[in-house]
Parts: structure tokens; sequence; C-alpha cells
């Protein structure tokens, strides 16, 4: 069980940057619900608070699980309010989504008083570029499976996101003893 | 180091991806595939940078032995496989040890399966500071997996830094005759007295032969005798009375007797005077035998970076200690707060043994500074009696000055120096 005067001390003592993360970390969260009314059938100020406070939670016991709810909540409210939508605005949420969860997983890294070196957070910053990109490229792929009217086909578009994640990892494969990039 | 644990980071993405992509399946939702890639991308990325073997981490601190202030690095070494991606240190709070950065974290990115942790470390106080429980942790790509120790405590010991002190006079002659200050008696030494004829005894080469000639008798160039000064230090360490702040702040009772004594023993100490140290009242009595040099300095100041303030049980066996070694050849420098009359009693029964003794009051002007009005009220009477209990021991004879540094002992010096060249009532 966390005790909350423990939680409070430790958000007293937070970095800047700490504070920093945590404040994009809660965007990004904050901006699923956001973006998905948008998409859908309109803004949710339920959805959109429960997500926050989730995400606040979150930036507080980072190295714990409550961070599984946010993507849970966020991708229940995109499923529930878009029908099966291949606009950029999933692009936008994927990308939230994985923000959310490097930025979380960052801070878990270090207590809450730390403050992270440049090389590690450029690193970090770099890496997930990359996936970001991955990602564009499954959007792109999704796209284009719609476009030859193969949509609904949800076996064609696995197989081209097995091909995504298997040019990722090819591409990643040779810096295995290389990691410092 | 531990095993490596899988975080809940990698729980996070290997859960998001593999139900987004069951969900995307199932309903037909090519959409969530494209929320479940970077969470299925870190996860392949994850696993494919899994460590197989623990790494091992070695670690040493730079200086064992520092000075109040001064500052040494910890250092820590975490290499073994070829994931590590980042390293983490964490230093447990002391308060008298500074780290940087202040929060006494630190991290270090992994470049060819090594990490290299440095954490500067200032002490502030002197003492044996030991630096425990600096938790290691090493983590994977995407902090998937992390391994973790705990460093075993290691010591630093914090030397004080001697106050500034000076001394213009020098005490009584005594029987040897190393060290630079001039006695107060003609004999053989290196300072010039003046010219004096010839005496039975006198060596040949003290003759001065043009002055000899002039005056037609045999003229010899007198010297004072180069005087051997025991000091011998008697640190109160009873209590420490008052708020420490470290090098650069308030200084506890402890701090300036320490300080005090630390410049007392470096003045005399490196010009020759042979320098002995003893404390009571303290957990552990710390007894440093009498001798000159540098290395005595750091005996000395080795020997009270260990003091501990003890209980005022130790009062009253400090007191015989301090009678048992005394000797009529020195002069004993005790410091003290004197709070405790029986450090007083003491020092008036050496005093009254023969012994030149001097007491340095180290009580701070801040221990009347209190939150509670009922305690500083109490500490305004106790100082009341303590000012009657030291005109007392002042009226036996025992001189007690405030430690002020440079100067303080001049008068005092001076004040012995005199008294010995005349003749003394001493009760055996």
């Amino acid at each position: 069980m966390v005790d909350p005067t423990d939680i409070a001390v430790q958000v007293r003592k937070m970095s800047p940057q700490r504070w920093a993360m945590a404040f994009a970390a809660v965007v990004a969260a904050a901006l699923v619900p956001i973006v998905t009314g948008l998409a859908g059938s309109g803004q949710s100020p339920v959805i959109l608070a429960v997500v926050v406070g989730l995400a606040g939670a979150s930036a507080t016991q980072p190295d714990s699980h409550v961070a599984l709810t946010v993507p849970l909540v966020g991708v229940w409210h995109w499923t529930a309010s878009t029908d099966a939508s291949t606009s950029g605005w999933v692009l936008v949420v994927a990308v939230c989504l994985f923000a959310f969860h490097t930025l979380v997983a960052l801070m878990s890294t270090t207590p809450p008083r730390a403050t992270v070196d440049t090389r590690t957070a450029v690193r970090w910053l770099g890496r997930s570029i990359v996936v970001a990109s991955a990602t564009g490229a499954v959007w792109a792929l999704v796209i284009a499976v719609d476009r030859v009217d193969l949509a609904g086909s949800a076996v064609v578009t696995t197989i081209g996101f097995v091909a995504a994640t298997t040019l990722m990892v090819a591409l990643i494969a040779p810096r295995r003893s290389q990691p410092s990039r | 180091m531990t095993p490596w644990q899988p975080t809940p980071a990698l729980l996070r993405s290997v859960a998001a991806a593999v139900v987004l992509i069951a969900i995307a399946l199932i309903w037909r939702r090519p959409d969530l595939l494209v929320i479940a890639a970077p969470f299925a991308v870190v996860t392949a990325w994850s696993s494919l940078n899994r460590p197989t073997r623990s790494p091992t981490l070695v670690d040493s601190v730079g200086h064992p032995t520092l000075r109040e202030g001064d500052a040494t690095v910890w250092r820590g070494a975490v290499d073994g496989v070829p994931h590590i991606d980042l390293a983490v240190a964490v230093v447990d709070h002391d308060a008298w040890v500074e780290t940087r950065p202040e929060c006494g974290v630190t991290t270090a990115p992994g470049d060819d399966g090594r990490a290299l942790l440095e954490v500067p470390l200032r002490s502030t106080r002197w003492g044996v500071r030991t630096i425990e429980r600096i938790q290691v942790s090493a983590l994977s790509p995407w902090a998937a997996y992390r391994c973790s120790t705990v460093t075993p405590p290691r010591t630093v010991a914090t030397l004080p830094v001697p106050g500034v002190f000076d001394v213009g006079a020098s005490p009584r002659p005594q029987d040897g005759l190393v060290g630079l200050h001039r006695s107060t008696r003609a004999g053989d030494g290196n300072e010039f007295a003046g010219l004096r004829a010839f005496r039975a005894g006198d060596r040949m080469r003290r003759i001065n032969w043009p002055r000899s000639i002039r005056v037609g008798e045999l003229q010899v160039n007198g010297t004072w005798a180069d005087l051997d000064t025991h000091v011998a230090l008697m640190i109160d360490a009873t209590d420490d009375l008052g708020i420490s702040e470290g090098i650069d702040g308030r200084a506890s009772s402890l701090d300036v007797t320490v300080r005090a004594a630390g410049a007392i023993a470096e003045h005399y100490a490196t010009r020759g005077e042979r320098v002995s140290m003893a404390t009571f009242g303290g957990r552990i009595a710390h007894t440093v035998p009498p001798a000159s040099g540098r290395a005595q300095l750091r005996r000395v100041l080795d020997q009270m970076a260990r003091i501990q303030p003890g209980g005022a049980a130790g009062t009253a066996g400090a007191g015989r200690l301090a009678v048992g070694q005394s000797s009529g050849s020195r002069m004993t420098v005790l410091l003290s707060p004197l709070i405790s009359p029986h450090v007083l009693d003491q020092a008036v029964s050496l005093g009254r043994r023969g012994m030149s003794v001097v007491v340095i009051d180290t009580l701070p002007e801040n221990v009347i500074d209190h939150d509670d009005d009922l305690t500083a009220i109490a500490w305004r009477i106790r100082l009341l009696e303590r000012r009657r209990e030291i005109r007392m021991v002042s009226g036996a004879g025992i001189p007690v000055v405030r430690w002020r540094g440079p100067g303080s002992l001049d008068q005092v010096i001076r004040d012995i120096a005199r008294r010995t060249t005349g003749p003394r009532l001493v009760r055996r």
C-alpha cells in the first residue's frame, strides 16, 4: 500500500526536470481523449478528467502499474468513440500514448529528486523518434491497404504490421553491439 | 548485483501491445494496430536487448582522509553486460556530507557495456563519516529490465581544519634543547643573546676572536637556549553544545574545541615543539603521546577526528587521567566549554600541583539561543553560575581565556613564563 505521505514528500522534492517530464506526460495523456473527441463524437470531460487523474498518479508513481491504466482507458475511449478510423488522428493518439509511456518509463529510472543527464535524455529522444517513425510507417501501411480496397482485412494489416516490425528489428539488430546510440 | 528483473514499463508495453493487437484482429480494427505499433516495437527492442547475466560493480572513494570542506569522489563502474543502457546511483542523505548534484542521484549512460558513475562528496564537518547505502541500479534499453545493489559502507575520516592561531610569547624554559622558540634563559642555542666573557666550559667555537683581540680577553657569543616546549592538549569531549552547521556555518562547542586544539597543535608541532593530546569525557578516550613535527600533527588531527561526545559519566575518570599524566615540565592547555564544574576542579587541582595550566573556554555564544523560553532561561542561569565558577578558578591562579584565534594565549603565556622564573608554592 502506497503511503500518501510518502507521495507528498516525493512530490515536494521533485526536480524541475522531473516536473517538466511529469507535465509533458500528463499533457500527452490528456491529448488522447481530446483527439479522440475531435475524431469521434465529441469531447467527454469525464473521460478527460479520468485520464488526467490517472496520468498524474502515474507521474508521481512511475515505477508502478498505475500507468498501464492510461493506455487502456484511452484505447477504450478511442474504440468506443470512433469507427475504425484510419485518419491522421489515430497516428496522433498512438504517438501521444507512446510519449506518455516513454516519459513514465524514463521517470521510473530515477528517484523524483533526480535530474537525468543530457546524454541519456538525448539517447531516449533519438530512440523515441525511431519508434515514432515506425508507427508512422505502420499507419502509412494501413492507409495503403485501405486504398487498395482491403478495408477490414485485419489479417493483411497484421502482415504489414509484422513486416514493419521486422524491418525495425532488422535496423536495430546491428546496433546491439553498439548500444551507445 | 541482483539478477535482472522486468520492470512495470516492460509489462506495460507488453500488455498494451498484446491486448491491442488481439482486439484489432478480433474486432477488425486496423486503427488499433497503429496504436499498438509503438508498444510492439518497444517490446521487441527490449526483448532483443534483454541482458542475460548480472553486471559487476566496482566502487571506490577517491580519498579515505579529507580535511573539513574538502571534496572527494565516489566512483562506481558497472560493466560486464553489453546491454547496460543506463546506470543510476542514489546516495543516502547525510547531514555532514554534501553531494553534487545536491539531490544525491547521478546517472550515467552505458557505453560499450560499461557505465561510469561519479558522485562528488564534500565533508563539511570533522569526524569519521560513513558513506553507506549507495544504491546502484543498472537498466536495459527502454528501462525494461533492472538490476540493483547496495554498496558496502565506506568510511571517510575528516580531519578538523585548524583555526587561525599564532602566539608571540614563549612559555618557560624546559629540559630539552630542541624547538624554535627563544628561551627566557641563556644557554646553548641558535638565537644570539650578546657578548660576554669566556667562562670555563664554553665551547671553543663560541669564541668571538675579533672582539677578544680588541678587548684583550676572551669573549664568546652568548645565545638563548632553544626551547623545548611540551604542550599537552586536554580536550573535554563530554558534551557537544550549541548548533553545528559544519565548516560553512555556526560552530558547536566541540567544533570550537577541536579546531582550537588543532590550531595550537599545528602552531607548536610544526615549530619543533612537542605536542601531546588526550581527550576525556567522550565515548572513547583518545591519547597521543608527545612528539613533534608534521607527522605528529597528523596523528593529533586524526585522533581528533575520532572524538565522539559522550556523557557526563566520563568526566571524573578524565580528571584522574589528567593528573596522572601531568608533569611539571609541560604546559597543559585544557579546552572545554566549562559547563561541567568537574573540569574546573581538575584544572585547579593541576595548578596546585605546580603545573602550568591554561584553560580555554570554547563555549559558543549562540548556545543561549533556543526556541524554548524555559530552556533559554535555564541556560542563562547556568551561564551565570559558570561565570562565578570561572572567577573562582581565575582567583586560584588558573588563567581562563576565551578562544579568539591569533593572540588568544599571548598574555597568558607571558604570565606563565614570568611566574616560572620566581619561587613557587607547590602542594605535594
